[in-house]
């Protein structure tokens, strides 16, 4: 694709050109809803022809994770295959109501009975809710669930305590629920600083927020002293899911002291990310928190699948209906096909590719911060200049950027996940030393300044683009 | 299969290439963080529900589930909406939100790789102000009851107001999230009641005061019902509260535009733009508000600005709202949304076109529902619940029968009934709300009729 742009789809619109079809008018027409009937509509007048153009051509200038190896950390950009979109593109999961009689849903009601028995024994959890619609959905809710739990003890408890290198979702999740958000500190290890947390876990704290393993790849080893100094002031501990990939069939979060666990399904069982979403993030609790969860859920009575509201202590409802369906048919598919052990395989995998590329880059003269230990299924590099070293990775290596800075200022956390192969692990890396020669050395740039520019633009004007927002395109004048 | 694992392309030469690289000598070497007792004795047990045990090949995996799939009839004449609309989705549709550039990549955190979704989002917001009138959208949010919630938050930031009024004709599963969402916060949630299938506006207004952030209207409401909006919107400005107009049905921005009626705020559901039934969910919730208001807006937005050269490029706009920035300070939690099914909305809206969505709204909804109306509601034993208002594409009917019983009939003559309201709403017993749609047509509704009229004579039983 050259650097020319795409119009867009408002500038290819002409009158009298259409793209729909609709049948002949049935029934009588009459003169109907005159004082709110609207004026003006000002929506694209394209053929279909043009639409088949436009969005081939916007399609391609997206980089694909098909294309090339996309380690966006914390993500887990894992291959989505297409297999699990056709399995949930069938009708009878794509085409039906959510006020069907349940004798008419006992297939789709099977899949979500059996993914929840699948998500407890994954997590060690007691019962899932499958309403949450992502990773920060099921933070809510997990956060509902166990504040309406310490709640009905008569525990008015206010905190909430999450670790600075959380992901910003947290922190978020619970000021907006209304509660008192509290930071605590992780030591030179990139571990939870036992002291921090022992200080601030107070009776005012309900509950301790942990991504294990955390955003430096890291896990914690002292989870089960963390987990001692929540319970024992009456907290509970929650798991934030979004690194599961790293630990599936090694270990379980219910078994490392965990009261309440997310788990994306967009990252974890390689659902599609889908530019931002639909994901899903079914939120599982241990036995004494069954009670709270949202309604419905799916019980089964001998071989017939129904829906229950029979919870005496629900939270009510965090959605619509009962969830993003179609991601949970491809979860509930991918866990299928992997099975016991190609899960734990996965996790495997995953942790081997991730230490390769840090042992790697680490004897290329990269700096990790936290590479005298192993990581999990992400490592985290310190660079000065991170942002220059990943604009060339992607302008002029034609590779996607991994997540900068984060969790600090100048990180790049990679994440190359279990499905890329080694090949693709090493193209990455000397595209990383190349990119970094360059940055390092203004022959080297000079030389680089004259070959291929992948991106379809150069660096965004994010300055100008922040301070003169527009936000829409203005209708033309008739 | 012998010894890969799907989709993992490592080999065993590869991994203990991989392993002596990093220089250990067995994977759970890379795992000593976790202690020894924490770590899983044995296989995960994972159930096997198609028999004969996991893993399941393809061949398989297709079977299993295209049994389960086909366990549930999805090509009945379906007459239930209720916040879920079996509206026709376009082909084209289907063929470019699948396409991998599009379902595969994350949020477009970094513009200059991702410049088609970034442009599809903007084109997207500006099809959404289109429809509403207002100036601002998000590039979408999970859900229509999400939405509200959001925007009743939003609605409070922007007041300092704590108080959101919200009459009972709104979807009664909106009110629970909203409730779930409200619950512990410094927020009080206030209802108003129904009169004649609408807003009780009398008692709206008293309930209205200077402690009132939002005043939340569905219109067309869940009843399916047109509200006075602009009776709805006097009430709310002249307390200086924020009025947010509930769109669940999105088909009917087609013909009605929020902001001629005093809307602050628009927000809601826009699953009939191209996105299937899916048994409720992924759906495409989404929030329009004026400029003014912009910096307290959940979700992503889009800008359109230019790259170092100049030429037109778009990026994530507002990042200081958003949690990866702000963190406790964000205007939501809000990080993975539903930009698949904005993508959808925007193709399905380019393919019908002003005129064609304003011809599928009217004739095929409109026009059609009052043909329902009228032909069912005169079928002895049944009629409208509440005469006279003005619908859009749904209205409540009332039945003779019990509303389950009688669905349960229906559907062994292919028919999935509309919904029984009594379920939310027990004062309002034996009623149904019957959805019309271009999927319902005149001869779906005519065969509705005779077997409702031959039910009439032969009895439920």
């Amino acid at each position: 694709m050259e650097r020319e742009g795409v119009k867009l789809i408002f500038e290819e619109s002409k009158n009298g050109r259409a793209a729909y079809t609709l049948p002949r008018p049935a029934v009588q027409h009459r003169d109907l809803l005159g004082k709110y009937r609207r004026k003006g509509l000002d929506l694209p007048q394209v053929s279909e022809r043009q639409i088949a153009g436009h969005y081939q051509n916007l399609a391609e200038l997206n980089f694909s994770p098909y294309a090339e190896m996309d380690p966006l950390g914390s993500c887990t950009m894992k291959y989505n295959p297409p297999l699990m979109e056709s399995l949930a593109a069938q009708g009878g999961f794509r085409d039906i109501h959510p006020y069907q009689d349940e004798s008419s849903i006992q297939g789709l009601l099977e899949v979500m009975y059996y993914l929840d028995l699948c998500l407890r024994e994954i997590t060690g959890m007691a019962a899932f809710t499958l309403q949450p619609s992502a990773g920060a959905h099921g933070e809510s809710t997990g956060i509902m669930i166990g504040g309406a739990y310490l709640h009905s003890k008569g525990e008015g408890r206010t905190k909430i305590l999450a670790p600075d290198s959380a992901h910003g979702t947290n922190p978020a999740s619970v000021a907006n629920l209304g509660f008192e958000y509290e930071q605590v500190d992780s030591n030179e290890k990139g571990w939870v600083d036992l002291a921090d947390l022992k200080a601030r876990m107070t009776e005012d704290v309900a509950i301790f927020m942990l991504t294990n393993p955390n955003t430096y790849g890291l896990f914690d080893p002292h989870i089960e002293e963390i987990a001692e100094i929540i319970h024992k002031k009456g907290g509970l501990l929650y798991y934030d899911g979004a690194n599961l990939n790293a630990i599936m069939g090694k270990c379980r979060p219910a078994d490392l002291g965990f009261d309440i666990v997310h788990v994306n399904l967009h990252k974890t069982f390689a659902t599609p990310h889908a530019m931002g979403g639909p994901g899903a993030g079914p939120t599982g609790v241990r036995e004494a928190l069954k009670d709270y969860l949202p309604v419905p859920l799916v019980v089964r009575d001998g071989d017939r699948y129904r829906l229950t509201y029979d919870l005496a202590n629900t939270i009510g409802k965090v959605k619509a209906f009962y969830g993003n369906i179609s991601v949970l048919v491809k979860a509930f598919a991918y866990i299928l096909m992997l099975g016991p052990k190609g899960l734990r395989t996965a996790s495997e995998t995953a942790v081997l590719h991730a230490n390769y590329m840090q042992e790697v880059l680490k004897k290329r003269g990269f700096k990790f911060p936290y590479g005298d230990q192993h990581c999990m299924h992400e490592c985290v590099m310190k660079y000065e200049g991170i942002d220059t070293l990943g604009q060339l990775l992607a302008e002029r290596f034609k590779k996607l950027q991994a997540t900068i800075h984060f969790p600090e200022a100048n990180a790049y956390m990679m994440e190359p996940t279990e499905t890329e192969t080694k090949e693709s692990l090493d193209d990455y890396i000397e595209a990383m030393v190349a990119a970094d020669k360059a940055v390092k050395d203004p022959r080297a740039m000079e030389e680089l300044e004259k070959g291929k520019i992948y991106t379809p633009i150069r660096k965004v004007n994010t300055k100008k683009g922040m301070s003169r927002p527009r936000l829409i395109e203005p209708e033309e004048e008739a | 299969m012998k010894n890969h694992v799907p989709y993992i392309p490592t080999t065993e030469a590869d991994r203990s290439g991989m392993l002596a690289e990093i220089g250990v000598t067995a994977i759970d070497d890379l795992f000593e963080a976790i202690p020894r007792h924490l770590m899983l004795k044995g296989e995960l047990l994972l159930p096997s529900p198609a028999g004969g045990g996991l893993p399941l090949s393809e061949m398989e995996l297709k079977k299993y589930l295209g049994d389960l799939s086909a366990l549930n009839p999805h090509s009945y004449t379906c007459f239930l909406g209720a916040g879920c609309y079996n509206h026709y989705v376009p082909s084209i549709v289907d063929l470019f939100t699948g396409l991998p550039q599009f379902y595969t990549p994350y949020t477009p955190y970094k513009p200059e790789t991702n410049q088609g979704t970034l442009q599809a989002m903007y084109e997207y917001q500006t099809m959404m102000c289109r429809l509403t009138g207002l100036e601002v959208s998000n590039a979408s949010l999970y859900d229509g009851a999400t939405a509200m919630a959001e925007a009743a938050k939003m609605a409070s930031r922007l007041t300092g107001r704590t108080e959101i009024v919200i009459p009972g004709t709104v979807h009664p599963e909106y009110r629970q999230v909203l409730d779930t969402y409200l619950w512990y916060g410094d927020w009080q949630v206030v209802e108003a009641g129904i009169r004649d299938g609408k807003t009780d506006l009398k008692e709206l207004a008293q309930r209205v005061s200077d402690r009132t952030a939002a005043v939340i209207v569905q219109s067309p409401n869940f009843f399916g019902i047109l509200e006075d909006m602009e009776a709805v919107s006097e009430i709310a400005h002249k307390n200086e509260a924020l009025f947010i107009y509930l769109v669940v049905e999105a088909l009917s921005l087609a013909l009605i535009r929020p902001a001629d009626l005093g809307a602050d705020i628009v927000a809601g559901e826009a699953q009939s733009f191209g996105t299937h039934m899916s048994f409720g969910g992924p759906h495409l919730g989404f929030i329009n508000c004026y400029s003014r208001h912009k910096s307290k807006i959940p979700g992503r937005i889009v800008t359109k600005t230019e790259d170092i050269e100049g030429k037109p490029a778009y990026m994530l706009w507002g990042a200081a709202r958003e949690q990866h920035i702000s963190r406790s300070r964000a205007t939501s939690n809000i990080c993975s949304n539903h930009a698949l099914n904005a993508l959808a909305a925007s193709i399905y809206l380019s393919w019908y076109g002003s005129e064609g969505l304003q011809e599928l709204a009217d004739t095929h909804n409109l026009q059609t529902a009052y043909y329902a109306y009228e032909k069912i509601g005169r079928i002895p034993g049944y009629a409208p619940a509440f005469p006279g208002q003005e619908i859009f594409n749904e209205f409540l009917l009332r039945c003779p029968y019990e509303v389950g019983s009688l669905n349960r009939r229906l559907l062994d003559h292919s028919i999935i009934g509309g919904l029984d309201v009594g379920r939310f709403y027990p004062e309002y017993e034996r009623t149904m709300l019957l959805c019309i749609t271009e999927k319902t047509t005149k001869d779906d509704i005519d065969r509705l009729a005779d077997i409702l009229t031959y039910l009439n004579e032969k009895g439920l039983s």
